[in-house]
């Protein structure tokens, strides 16, 4: 039994199931860096998984659509900082109200743009095609990071160039020292704006991908809602690894995983319910530890 | 105090009139009248004894939780996991109402509805507990447990609690057996769904209203959530208080479920509630954490879900237009540089 | 060495206020020649904070001149102030926790290895420059592990690395222990020895006299004198800053006294008694072994330049101190030691505090709602469960009434007072629920003189009925016209007690704010 559950497909099936998690989590980590808690992640991936397949579908290139998917969710994205920053909403309303906005948006959208009730799918769509990594391909077991979509290599490339971009970069440092206490960048003569946007505009950027992949990753469609709550498992994964990108990268992987056993298990009888609720467990399981452990942590009010 | 009530209704004002302005884009967009289309939705809404049942029937819920919701806020702490208790308290609601035989109609009810209220707090009690007593953020473990709390429902159910047929029948519900008839709230206008829930849910709003505006804890409550510092300074003991606002809210949404339940659907079906939670703390800060602003509020939230029918039906403008209206007005709400903007900035003080 | 690198010409510093305007500064002259350490000396009030704001380039002065290197400048901001070499380091480092010392000390200049930052070269950078000036800080070390004689270290690195010349410390040693104090001290010689100037805001004594060349002392805005330090003596300058009270105070506190003194032939039970109370918390400034009492009819002022563990006392008293504490504080037999706030003040004990907005008044509620706190659930004022809000209604009236508060509506929001009638509610409402200890910290800070005057007669009405007043404030004058018995706090120790008819009161006083005569000072805080 043990093989039908660990094997070379379930790890397959997990990497992509994690990219969409991890590609939200890196935006929402480095949005967390700047000091913004961003629960929007989920309506900016929306959004882009929307605007993803209307420039796949209308100009046939799978190109087109990814550039939409990141426009779209870079646009929101500033929107919410515009928001967030300019007219100083409530943190947790606003991307509450972002993320039904989004469900709603993109419901709206689909009838008179796309033309399809519900959902959309037109087989004319092109979809992301499968890269079949030469040599990997062939050896047993680490072939499993073969034959995956050009999206899901970027995610994965994408956990090192942000951890050098936020740990080894100038860049970096000034978004931390923003989270930390923006007076510093003023102080310095920075401007805390320009950064705060900078951050959102980057998170806007990684959900777009992430909205991309969702839509036209495999088969080209898009259904009402189809994020399905993936970018509240990245921020329980953000909120898991506290920020720290390395480990957002590798808990997003991992949740991604599980979700691909969790597959599995249900088509061996075991219950989808409990299996789902590993993120959420393992979250409070980790924030109760290390709240505990800390005095004045920073998540605390 | 007639200023800050004031600049409050404004901005409230504000934020719809802009969310009437974005969503009428929308609907120009699909080359209706506007005007037109929100004719329709006050009719759909408010106009002719059906349609005013309905809008009752959905004000039920909204009222409930958006107290549910405030309770938390007045005092400070933010309760995110009202949609758990809702379903857990549906559950425990429809559980108690389908298996526990031979009681009076009036015990039976208040039984439901008290171990659903018992449920609420049981599951809040742990977030409470470490907000209130370890300074825990409550927003991600209220949140993070109202995941799991509807993930429990539904495997609860699935495995346990579902009649064959049902599997057999019922492939897109997950559901409860019926309850009894003991447990049933009766419906105040037959056949319609509009049940004598209504009845408890304002008697929940007058509470709320008796027990902030009248009562010794009520005023603790308040200043709590106004000013934590001054009233732990001032002899409240304020984490008794934040953990006494979480559990009660816990305890409201878990009543919210069960009159759902007991009065519309008479048992428990997965998916009920979509959003419930996340609409009721929309309600709540709309109607301005006062139960009267609550009730509107929830009367204009049930009005325009059911409205948006008859708009979709006359119109062919769809739902989602009213949902995009909704969430404008959410965002513009919180917003409060946005009301500083365009009116006058309220005065500074000078500092001493 | 006579070069003069920063002159300040007439500077005049008004801050407007809804009763009276303040004069922070008032035609102040200063000098700081080049290569010296100046300290500026001052109690709280005294303007040297708003001097050095002006100079620094977060104020402008309404008239007056700054020059530096013999040029006039205007200081739109810090950033001007950088550019002509002036930096100054704050009581409150502007540093960043989670980055290391180096990484702290070049933010917004790291050092470039193509597009990712030197983190070798940021390392040298950081020893050579900590070496060159002979300010010790390990590179590598995360900030928030740093102990805060390091922390304020990178601080003056950062702004010797940005080019000042001037280097302005606002009261440096009050987060140090004593060895770093003598560290930074050797700091201070050897920014000397390179030719920087330093100016250092400060009202601890000794150390004006260990370290620097020349005071100069202000005293309520006016500058008093400028010093050679070779010239005086420690008592000249504790003279000069607190300087002769004795024509311009009435002292309210003698007749009390006398009360006193005739009632203490039997033996009272302190209504507070405060036993070897020691703190030990992150926050600066802990408490060394405090003990004194409080009995009834006494006023006992505790007084000190604010910082000096004022604080923390007043928190340990009424509950409100969160952190390690050991002693034992009782009020009459009932030990309070550990007892939360909301149960001290159960137990009848009234806290006038000096964070008025923050803790003193709901700033967003109404007069009423502020004024009911505490009354709210007396016997009186309710029905069991249930508030008597005509009762109440009527109680606001009365103090409203009594209190003299200038409000049109019990129900007008507490924010459209005016600060004196702000204070007047925290008052009416602690006044009004006392039962026989009155702790008031600050009471009259910022209000007019017409206020004051009432609420200092309120106090000494109280103390003759025979409640207990501790009263803890920065202004001297209000001590000495207030207490039967004063106390001077210095670095979390308390003095011995000082009889409000001793001699040389003011002397004696003056001493004890500077840090002379202290027994329990603390090495390790």
């Amino acid at each position: 039994m043990l093989q039908m559950i660990f094997n070379e497909g379930t790890f397959s099936m997990g990497f992509d199931l994690a990219t969409p998690i991890l590609l939200c989590a890196l935006g929402g980590a480095v949005c967390n860096n700047a000091g913004n808690f961003n629960i929007a992640l989920e309506g900016f991936m929306l959004i882009a998984s929307f605007f993803g397949v209307v420039g796949a579908f209308f100009l046939k290139s799978t190109l087109v659509g990814i550039l939409f998917a990141i426009a779209s969710g870079f646009l929101i994205a500033v929107i919410y900082g515009l928001f967030r920053s300019r007219f100083k909403a409530h943190e947790i309303i606003l991307g509450f109200g972002f993320n039904m906005f989004s469900i709603a948006f993109t419901g709206w959208m689909l009838v008179p743009i796309l033309g399809g009730r519900g959902s959309f799918y037109n087989p004319a769509t092109p979809s992301l095609s499968k890269i079949s990594i030469p040599l990997i391909r062939s050896i047993p077991f680490i072939r499993i990071l073969s034959n995956h979509n050009i999206i899901v290599y970027l995610s994965w490339l994408l956990i090192p160039l942000l951890y050098i971009l936020i740990y080894r970069m100038p860049f970096g440092f000034k978004i931390r020292a923003l989270g930390q206490e923006p007076e510093i960048l003023r102080v310095n003569g920075l401007n805390p704006n320009k950064y705060f946007y900078f951050s959102e505009a980057i998170a806007g950027i990684l959900c777009g991908l992430a909205g991309a992949f969702l839509s036209i990753g495999n088969l080209s469609m898009f259904t009402e809602n189809m994020t399905a709550g993936r970018g509240f498992i990245a921020v329980a994964a953000i909120v898991f690894a506290n920020g720290y990108i390395p480990t957002v990268g590798l808990i997003s992987i991992v949740f991604g995983i599980a979700s691909a056993i969790a597959i599995q298990l249900q088509g061996l009888g075991m219950p989808t319910e409990l299996i789902d609720m590993t993120p959420y467990v393992l979250t409070i399981i980790m924030l109760v530890l290390t709240l505990l452990k800390k005095k004045p942590g920073q998540l605390t009010n | 105090m007639k200023r800050k009530f004031i600049e409050s209704f404004a901005s409230l004002l504000l934020a719809l009139l802009i969310g009437f302005l974005v969503s009428a884009i929308f609907i120009i967009a699909i080359g209706v009248n506007p005007f037109v289309a929100y004719r329709e939705l006050l009719k759909g809404a408010f106009w002719g004894k059906v349609n005013i049942i309905i809008t009752l029937r959905w004000t039920i819920p909204y009222l409930v939780v958006g107290l549910a919701s405030a309770v938390a806020i007045k005092a400070g702490v933010f309760n995110m996991g009202l949609d758990g208790c809702i379903y857990l308290g549906a559950l425990s609601a429809a559980l108690v109402g389908a298996y526990i035989t031979g009681l009076p109609s009036i015990i039976h009810i208040l039984l439901c509805l008290v171990v659903s209220m018992i449920v609420g707090i049981i599951w809040t009690f742990i977030p409470a507990w470490l907000k209130a007593y370890h300074n825990i953020n409550e927003v991600i473990m209220t949140w993070m447990l109202s995941y799991i709390a509807i993930l429990l429902c539904q495997y609860l159910v699935t495995n346990y609690f579902q009649r064959s047929e049902d599997i057999i029948q019922a492939v897109q519900q997950v559901r409860t057996p019926p309850i009894l008839d003991s447990a049933k709230l009766k419906q105040i206008v037959k056949p319609y769904q509009l049940s004598s829930g209504l009845y408890i849910a304002l008697f929940a709003a007058l509470c709320f209203y008796i027990f902030y505006n009248k009562t010794i804890k009520g005023y603790e409550h308040t200043m709590t959530g106004l000013s934590p510092k001054f009233a732990e300074y001032a002899g409240i003991n304020v984490k008794k208080i934040q953990f006494t606002a979480l559990l009660s809210s816990g305890a409201i949404a878990g009543l919210a479920g069960a009159i759902e339940v007991l009065g519309v659907h008479y048992r428990y079906i997965h998916g009920f509630s979509s959003n419930m939670g996340a609409n009721g703390i929309m309600v709540s800060l709309m109607g301005r954490l006062s139960p009267i602003g609550i009730s509107i509020a929830s009367l204009f939230m049930g009005g325009i879900q059911n409205g948006a029918r008859a708009m979709a039906r006359e119109t062919n403008v769809s739902l989602d237009t009213m949902q995009i209206f909704i969430a404008v007005i959410v965002i513009c709400i919180t917003a409060e540089g946005l009301y500083e903007i365009l009116k006058i900035k309220p005065k500074m003080r000078e500092g001493d | 060495m006579n070069e003069i690198i920063l002159e300040l010409k007439q500077i005049t510093k008004i801050f407007p206020h809804s009763e009276t305007p303040i004069i922070a500064n008032n035609k102040i002259d200063f000098e700081l020649q080049k290569g010296e350490i100046h300290a500026l000396v001052g109690e709280n009030g005294s303007g040297k904070t708003t001097l050095m704001n002006i100079v620094y380039g977060l104020l402008s002065p309404d008239s007056g001149q700054i020059f530096v290197n013999g040029n006039i400048v205007h200081f739109k901001n810090p950033r001007d102030a950088i550019k002509h070499g002036i930096g100054m380091v704050h009581q409150h480092f502007m540093l960043i926790p989670i980055f290391t010392v180096a990484e702290n000390l070049l933010f917004g200049n790291e050092p470039r290895k193509l597009i990712l930052i030197d983190k070798e070269k940021q390392k040298n950078i950081t020893k050579q420059i900590s070496e060159k000036y002979n300010l010790y800080v390990e590179p590598d070390a995360l900030l928030s592990t740093c102990p805060l004689g390091m922390q304020q270290r990178v601080e003056i690195l950062k702004l010797l690395l940005y080019g000042a010349n001037i280097l302005i410390f606002d009261e440096p040693t009050a987060v140090l222990t004593i060895q770093e104090v003598k560290e930074l001290f050797g700091a201070f010689r050897a920014l000397k020895k390179e030719g920087k100037s330093i100016i250092f805001i400060t009202h601890k004594l000794p150390e004006v006299m260990a370290i620097s060349d020349r005071a100069t002392i202000l005293r309520r805005g006016k500058v008093i004198d400028t010093v050679r330090i070779t010239d005086v003596t420690i008592d000249d300058l504790a003279e000069k800053m607190v300087g002769r009270r004795v024509d311009l105070t009435t002292r309210k506190g003698l007749a009390l006294h006398q009360n006193i003194k005739q009632r203490n032939s039997k033996d009272v039970e302190p209504i507070l008694s405060i036993q070897d109370l020691s703190t030990n918390s992150s926050m600066s400034c802990n408490l060394s072994h405090i003990s004194f009492s409080l009995s009834a009819g006494e006023i006992i002022g505790i007084g000190g330049v604010g910082g000096n563990g004022q604080d923390q006392l007043i928190q340990c008293i009424t509950g409100l101190y969160k952190d390690k504490m050991t002693g034992i504080i009782k009020y009459h037999s009932i030990d309070i030691s550990s007892l939360p706030a909301y149960k001290i003040r159960d137990l009848g004990l009234a806290y006038i505090t000096g964070d008025r907005y923050g803790r003193g008044v709901s700033i967003r509620s109404t007069v009423h709602e502020n004024l009911i706190m505490g009354a709210h659930k007396k016997s009186d004022y309710r029905h069991g469960q249930f508030l008597n809000q005509k009762k109440l209604r009527d109680l606001s009236a009365s103090l409203i009434d009594e209190y003299g508060i200038n409000v049109n509506s019990q129900f007008d929001p507490i924010m459209d007072l005016s600060g004196g009638n702000i204070q007047k509610c925290v008052f009416a409402r602690e006044f009004s629920q006392a039962k026989d200890l009155i702790i008031a910290e600050e009471p009259t800070r910022g209000i007019d003189i017409g206020s004051t005057e009432f609420i200092h007669n309120q106090l000494i009405e109280k103390a003759e009925k025979g409640f207990a007043i501790l009263l803890v404030s920065s202004d001297l004058d209000e001590i000495l016209s207030l207490s039967t018995k004063i106390y001077i706090m210095f670095r979390g120790a308390i003095s011995k007690p000082l009889s409000i008819n001793e001699k040389k009161l003011e002397e004696q006083i003056g001493l004890l704010m500077a840090g002379i005569g202290f027994e329990n000072i603390r090495e390790d805080i």
